[in-house]
């Protein structure tokens, strides 16, 4: 499946990110699961920015998802979640060029203290619907142009930028950002991916 | 305590049936994951048409339940367990109901419900709905797949069924399957049972299932374009290729008029581009734009050798080179686009043996044991059984490696190849080697 989930723009501030626009396709879940999701991806996307230096890029697998993360070297960052199937060139141009035009529509002295409810950025949702099947976008918005200097570093897991002895498990648990009922979704799912499937 | 829980299954049980007999829309039910009963609410949600039971209290529930099925309706021995009758037909579905929502997967159970259907204890109508709630906690369960095939056989025993209403079976039944294929990848279950119901429609006279062929192909392709490995799509597609053939002359005109002769235009763009340069091919693309089905099979072709007098339609071997060149066209660029997808160079091999065999087709060769021998026309048996046999010579062989058709196919295969190999694709080696020595074309590649 070429998917894409969830569009994110974030600023990373000193100590922590903060989200200050996001747009969400989850209709392939179940309706009862959507509000978790959603809370779920928003909690990666900031933990994710959080563990990327400034001006690189990098792409996370986990499970069958993918996650795209780009900090800009003005702290600027895009989060993509996709599906695994969703090429990856096509991802990191598509947060490039929102980032680009989220600088143009909101000026750089309010990132720091934006949040999601004063910032005005309607274009979001609509790059998440276009860009559901990426090769009929990219022959529309021409976005061929190879993308810039900057190496994607890929990561097979997201283990991979946690500290020593840091678990996602224990992060998950301690977050204060998400809901009990979040926290127990995350449990019973961890659960449920663990036996086999046909 | 025992008599607390057993108070609250049955408020569960009515609830949920509440639900049910209400929403006639119902289209989702899920367990919603809740550690234990903090407020002293009902565990069963109901929002937007969607029903949902919290997760403490399954486990009380499912055993209950389940148990007094067991106990009193598939007791043993067989005579001490209580039939569906008009007395207890209300508690069974209750209970049926609410141990298949939560586990689907056991057959006696739908069993029962078939028996209760038969005895008019339970509406088919209401039963696919049922099913169809099942199916979106678990689109992959086959149980359910199997039960709503036996209530359309059921269904279509009944030789009366109106045109409309078997169009919206249908349409009912394909949706099923969209939302099955979508809520899971690589549904084998969905679209097997995509694949039954169209087979089953075949032999429906009230219905125009030669719309239907055309719809579903053009389905799949926008499907595919977004699931480039479902390869359980992939064997559907490949189905659906197969009944594009099927398809009347007058139906496809119409479709291809709709698409503008697209396939016709890529088709010769094609041919243009792969034509082989040692044979002096005098039409340019312009040219062939308006050859007929006839001269353009002739060209590609030359001639035949079958030696009866079989007519041979190429207005539908026309059609059949057109689709599958467009086909081979999309797998292309998709392959191009997707990179690396192991699902979609498979379906490429299915393209190209198609093309291949209807070449020997077209030359009264079959390939057996990797060589070629005389093939019996498959219409009127002429040839002679001492002939059928025999090895053919040299030159039948070379005479289907010269067409003009075969040249472009793997001319065209040859440029892709080395196209993808050198785009670090290692399918694009296994692909040629496929093409070598399975489809026998060492010799000539």
């Amino acid at each position: 499946m070429v998917k894409v989930y969830a569009l994110l723009v974030l600023y990373k501030g000193v100590n922590s990110g903060t989200v200050l626009k996001s747009a969400y396709d989850l209709q392939s879940f179940s309706f009862f699961q959507r509000s978790s999701v959603q809370e779920f991806m928003m909690f990666v996307s900031k933990t994710m920015v959080e563990r990327t230096q400034a001006a690189s890029r990098q792409s996370f697998k986990e499970g069958e998802y993918m996650l795209h993360v780009y900090v800009r070297a003005d702290n600027l960052a895009g989060v993509l979640i996709s599906d695994h199937e969703y090429p990856n060139r096509v991802a990191h141009t598509l947060i490039t060029k929102i980032l680009d035009e989220f600088t143009a529509a909101v000026p750089a002295s309010n990132w720091a203290t934006a949040d999601e409810a004063s910032v005005d950025f309607p274009l979001l949702p609509q790059y998440l619907a276009r860009y559901q099947n990426p090769k009929e976008a990219d022959a529309l918005t021409k976005i061929q142009s190879e993308l810039d200097e900057t190496k994607i570093i890929l990561h097979d897991t997201i283990k991979a930028v946690l500290e020593r002895g840091e678990k996602l498990d224990d992060m998950v648990a301690k977050s204060e950002s998400l809901t009990m009922h979040s926290k127990l979704f995350y449990k019973t799912a961890r659960k449920t991916n663990s036996c086999c499937n046909f | 305590m025992d008599e607390d829980k057993f108070a609250l299954v049955e408020k569960v049980m009515k609830d949920v049936d509440n639900v049910m007999m209400k929403n006639a829309e119902l289209c989702a039910f899920d367990i919603v994951p809740v550690e234990a009963n903090f407020q002293n609410k009902s565990p069963v949600l109901h929002l937007e048409n969607c029903l949902g039971l919290e997760s403490w209290c399954v486990k009380h529930v499912y055993m209950y339940c389940y148990s007094e099925l067991m106990d009193k309706y598939f007791a043993k021995p067989k005579r001490k367990a209580q039939k569906p009758s008009s007395v207890n037909a209300e508690r069974l579905t209750r209970l049926l109901n609410i141990t298949l929502l939560i586990n689907p997967e056991l057959n006696s159970l739908w069993n029962k419900r078939r028996e209760m259907v038969l005895n008019c204890f339970l509406q088919k109508s209401s039963e696919l709905q049922f099913s169809k709630l099942v199916l979106s906690r678990k689109p992959k369960c086959n149980d359910a797949f199997a039960y709503r095939r036996w209530l359309l056989k059921e269904i279509f025993k009944d030789s009366t069924l109106q045109s409309n209403h078997i169009n919206s079976l249908a349409n009912d039944e394909i949706y099923v399957c969209d939302l099955a294929s979508d809520k899971s990848a690589n549904n084998y279950h969905s679209w097997n049972h995509r694949i039954w119901i169209i087979n089953l429609l075949k032999k429906c006279k009230n219905f125009d299932v030669q719309f239907l062929f055309i719809k579903e192909y053009d389905f799949s392709e926008r499907w595919l374009a977004k699931h480039v490995s479902d390869y359980s799509c992939f064997h559907y597609r490949q189905f659906c290729i197969e009944n594009i053939f099927l398809v009347s002359v007058e139906r496809w005109s119409t479709f291809d008029n709709h698409i503008n002769g697209y396939n016709r235009r890529s088709l010769i763009k094609t041919l243009g581009n792969n034509f082989p340069k040692d044979i002096t091919v005098q039409a340019s693309e312009a040219d062939l734009l308006t050859y007929s089905d006839e001269s353009l099979v002739n060209l590609l072709l030359s001639y035949s050798n079958k030696k009866c007098n079989c007519t041979v339609d190429n207005v539908l071997l026309c059609r059949k080179i057109e689709v599958l060149f467009h086909e081979l066209d999309l797998n292309s660029e998709l392959l191009r686009f997707y990179k690396y997808h192991e699902a979609m160079w498979y379906h490429r091999r299915f393209i190209v043996h198609k093309l291949i065999s209807i070449m020997y087709d077209h030359f009264g060769i079959n390939r057996q044991n990797g060589s070629l021998v005389k093939s019996s026309c498959g219409k009127c048996n002429l040839d002679a059984t001492s002939e059928r046999n025999a090895k053919i010579v040299r030159y039948d062989g070379n005479r289907i490696y010269s067409c003009v058709l075969f040249n472009v196919l793997m001319n065209y295969e040859k440029v892709f190849i080395d196209e993808r190999r050198i785009d670090g694709d290692n399918y694009a080696d296994r692909h040629e080697k496929y093409l070598r020595f399975i489809e026998g074309l060492n010799n000539v590649m």
